[in-house]
């Protein structure tokens, strides 16, 4: 019986293992090889150690460009995308009427594909039909000020996609809605027989209980917003003046549209070592404000 | 073992097997089951309507050869994404679609069959039945690749009832730079009083075609460096940048993204567009208004513009290379061009001559524009780095273009950038 439940067990396993040591795992491993040639898919790959590398250094000034765009979205993306959902999640917390079918308003824009997202978007920051400026230029108007360009504005241009980052904060809302409810309610009683009031409450129980879940969803929103790729493809581009040149969609043109493979992946590895200092930073400094519950 | 050698999970993992084995090994195979030699054929996505015109053509070449199974592989999506991954993966077509500027990339990445033995070999056909331009266009390295399918070049396409109601000249074939300013100046107006402007001149048209007419070159003799930066380049992109910045007769980039440049031409929102033929058929359907042909206006260093168009190429995996050539010499002479005149101009001379091209009902008056700008068109930049070389100049240019810094800065930064291309070029071969 054991027997038959351990070739069962393997057996049932083994399409994810060979998927992932044929699919994930050994491209994985190529492409660290690679990072070291010049490839062009087409002919033999040459070896040139070191070489890609020291051109991402010293000799690709769109690399820094397409970095500081990447940090830039990241580090004001995240953090809003993180708060807007919290407060959503707070306010759909509460017991009033028809809050399911808040949750799925909320919720609906994440069913929707980067892809078309984009497009919508795209649609939304034209200057002169798009949605985002019908609304606001009457108002503009009446204060004499000129119409944002977004896309078209370099200066604009990233915190266009961070606005636009916030119209899915659905996934996010769930996480938090769901560790919300976690949330013992015998703390609330006892903080309100101390006379805490509501910001109290939030401060000193809800965000404490939740720290574990603030973690997570800035951890995951820091990594998916390092990758950032299809709304770019789709939307601007590489921008006016390289403005919404993001990291991975320099590296889609290095892979796909030089075919410079070598190269990409060097990019793809460098891109890996920075998702991951930046990961175990987090996990270092998590430890002054993540509480677990049961932890000593 | 023996257990799980008779259990019930052998027969799916057979099946299985023997599928992976199937997808490993498959291909495209030589001949079809009634041994006819295979041509596959990767057309590029298209509209509907002109599909329809290409099934036909298709169909009638099948008719008439007989001894040739031609099948046709839709690809949709990037064109040339996907055939560089069919080559890549070994499962190339026979026969491809080729623009100019990719050309040379295809040869270098070793991806093209070259079409001179076939060429010599075949007495229906020779280089000289095309235009010289087309077919320099589709050489490279002294060898043809391809036999270019239609002809274009950049011409001018000018909306004669708006240079009518402002009483200014019709473009006359001596026209230059300042002619054109002149007239676009006078085009570019706020016609509904709103203070913002709504009609503008003409369109922006490639930079490159400037400065060749300025007598520059984008790159060196020895295509080792970028030479942008002499005199007569930069005199020629100062004037382009300056048709936007400081004349403001093409239209704003907000202009542009709400509508395109064809669609500003179709709207009256701009009295010149420079496009290349196929938008003829575009505009004969859609524009209600009276419209011609033009040349580009001459540079200082005379008359120049821009060949475009596209053709035939046959890969490296071809596996039928007789009977692919077949279909691409018949589709690009007469018989397979001539259903297709309604929207394209044919590289094959005789054709382009005849009255069923010229003559065709429904054509501006200038119609003869079109074949007569083959004579000076000039062959656009081929190099294997094309895309890399383009998105190095193209945002910096454009960045002079809105004003926001002078052509002589943004050179004195994206040419370095370029030379750095052309040496790692260089290094790698």
């Amino acid at each position: 019986m054991a027997l038959q439940e351990r070739r069962d067990f393997w057996l049932f396993l083994s399409p994810w293992i060979i998927g992932f040591i044929l699919f994930s795992f050994g491209p994985i491993l190529a492409s660290f090889a690679m990072s070291f040639t010049d490839y062009s898919i087409f002919k033999s790959p040459r070896w040139i150690g070191l070489g890609n590398y020291r051109e991402m250094l010293v000799d690709d000034p769109l690399i820094l460009k397409a970095l500081w765009n990447t940090f830039f979205y990241t580090f004001l993306a995240v953090p809003l995308h993180t708060a807007a959902s919290l407060a959503v999640a707070l306010l759909l917390n509460k017991k009033v009427k028809g809050i399911p079918i808040w949750r799925t308003f909320f919720y609906l824009p994440c069913v929707v594909s980067g892809i078309a997202m984009g497009v919508l978007w795209r649609w939304i920051f034209n200057p002169e039909i798009g949605l985002a400026n019908t609304i606001l230029g009457p108002f503009l108007d009446i204060l004499r000020l000129p119409h944002p360009q977004w896309l078209l504005d370099p200066v604009l241009a990233k915190p266009a996609y961070v606005l636009m980052n916030l119209w899915s904060l659905g996934g996010g809302m769930i996480i938090f809605l769901a560790g919300l409810q976690g949330v013992p309610e015998h703390l609330y009683e006892a903080a309100d027989i101390d006379g805490a009031g509501r910001w109290a409450q939030f401060r000193h129980v809800t965000f404490p209980m939740i720290t574990p879940v603030v973690f997570f969803q800035l951890t995951m929103g820091l990594i998916g917003s390092f990758q950032i790729f299809a709304q770019a493809y789709v939307m601007s581009g590489r921008g006016i003046d390289n403005s919404t040149l993001f990291y991975v969609y320099y590296l889609f043109e290095q892979a796909f549209r030089y075919f410079r493979m070598g190269y990409a992946s060097a990019m793809a590895w460098v891109l890996f070592a920075g998702i991951l200092a930046v990961t175990v930073l987090k996990f270092k400094l998590a430890k002054r404000w993540v509480y677990y519950e049961g932890a000593e | 073992m023996k257990d799980f050698l008779r259990s019930s999970y052998l027969i799916p993992i057979a099946v299985l097997a023997v599928v992976a084995v199937a997808v490993a090994t498959g291909g495209h195979r030589q001949l079809d089951e009634k041994g006819r030699p295979l041509v596959v054929w990767a057309h590029p996505p298209c509209p509907p309507p002109l599909m329809k015109i290409y099934n036909g053509i298709f169909d009638e070449f099948r008719r008439t050869h007989p001894d040739i199974n031609l099948r046709v592989l839709h690809i949709t999506g990037n064109y040339e994404d996907k055939i560089k991954v069919m080559v890549a993966g070994n499962v190339a077509p026979d026969t491809i679609f080729m623009y100019p500027n990719a050309l040379a990339a295809w040869v270098e990445l070793d991806a093209l069959e070259s079409l001179d033995t076939n060429l010599e070999a075949d007495p229906n056909v020779r280089t000289s039945d095309y235009f010289t331009p087309m077919i320099d266009t589709f050489s490279y390295g002294g060898k043809v690749y391809g036999l270019p399918k239609d002809a274009s070049a950049v011409i001018m396409e000018y909306n004669v009832d708006l240079f009518r109601r402002f009483d200014v000249q019709p473009p006359r074939p001596d026209w230059t730079w300042n002619d054109m300013l002149d007239a676009a100046a006078k085009l570019t107006r706020d016609t509904d009083g709103d203070g913002r402007t709504d009609l503008w001149g003409m369109t922006p048209y490639s930079w490159w075609i400037f400065v060749w007419q300025n007598g520059g070159r984008i790159l060196s003799e020895d295509r080792s460096r970028c030479a942008l930066l002499e005199p007569r380049a930069v005199e020629a992109l100062e004037f382009w940048a300056a048709l936007r910045y400081k004349h403001g007769v093409t239209p704003t980039l907000e202009a542009e993204a709400d509508m395109g440049m064809h669609q500003m031409f179709i709207a009256q929102r701009v009295a010149m567009s420079f496009e290349i033929y196929p938008i003829v058929s575009v505009y004969r359907k859609t524009c209600e208004f009276e419209w011609d042909l033009a040349h580009v206006p001459a540079g200082p260093a005379g008359r120049c513009t821009e060949v475009r168009g596209s053709a035939l190429a046959m890969s490296r995996q071809c596996r039928n290379k007789e009977a692919a050539f077949e279909f691409v010499r018949w589709l690009t002479a007469a018989p397979g061009m001539s259903r297709l005149l309604a929207v394209e101009m044919p590289s094959w001379k005789s054709l382009a001559d005849s009255d069923a091209f010229v003559k065709m009902p429904g054509l501006p008056a200038s119609k003869r524009v079109a074949v007569e700008s083959m004579e000076y068109a000039r062959l656009p930049l081929q190099h294997p780095l094309y895309n890399e070389i383009m998105d190095a100049l193209n945002p910096a240019l454009q960045k002079a273009q809105r004003g926001e810094t002078t052509v002589r800065e943004t050179l004195d930064h994206a040419v370095p950038q370029v030379n750095k291309i052309l040496e790692r070029h260089r290094a790698r071969n």
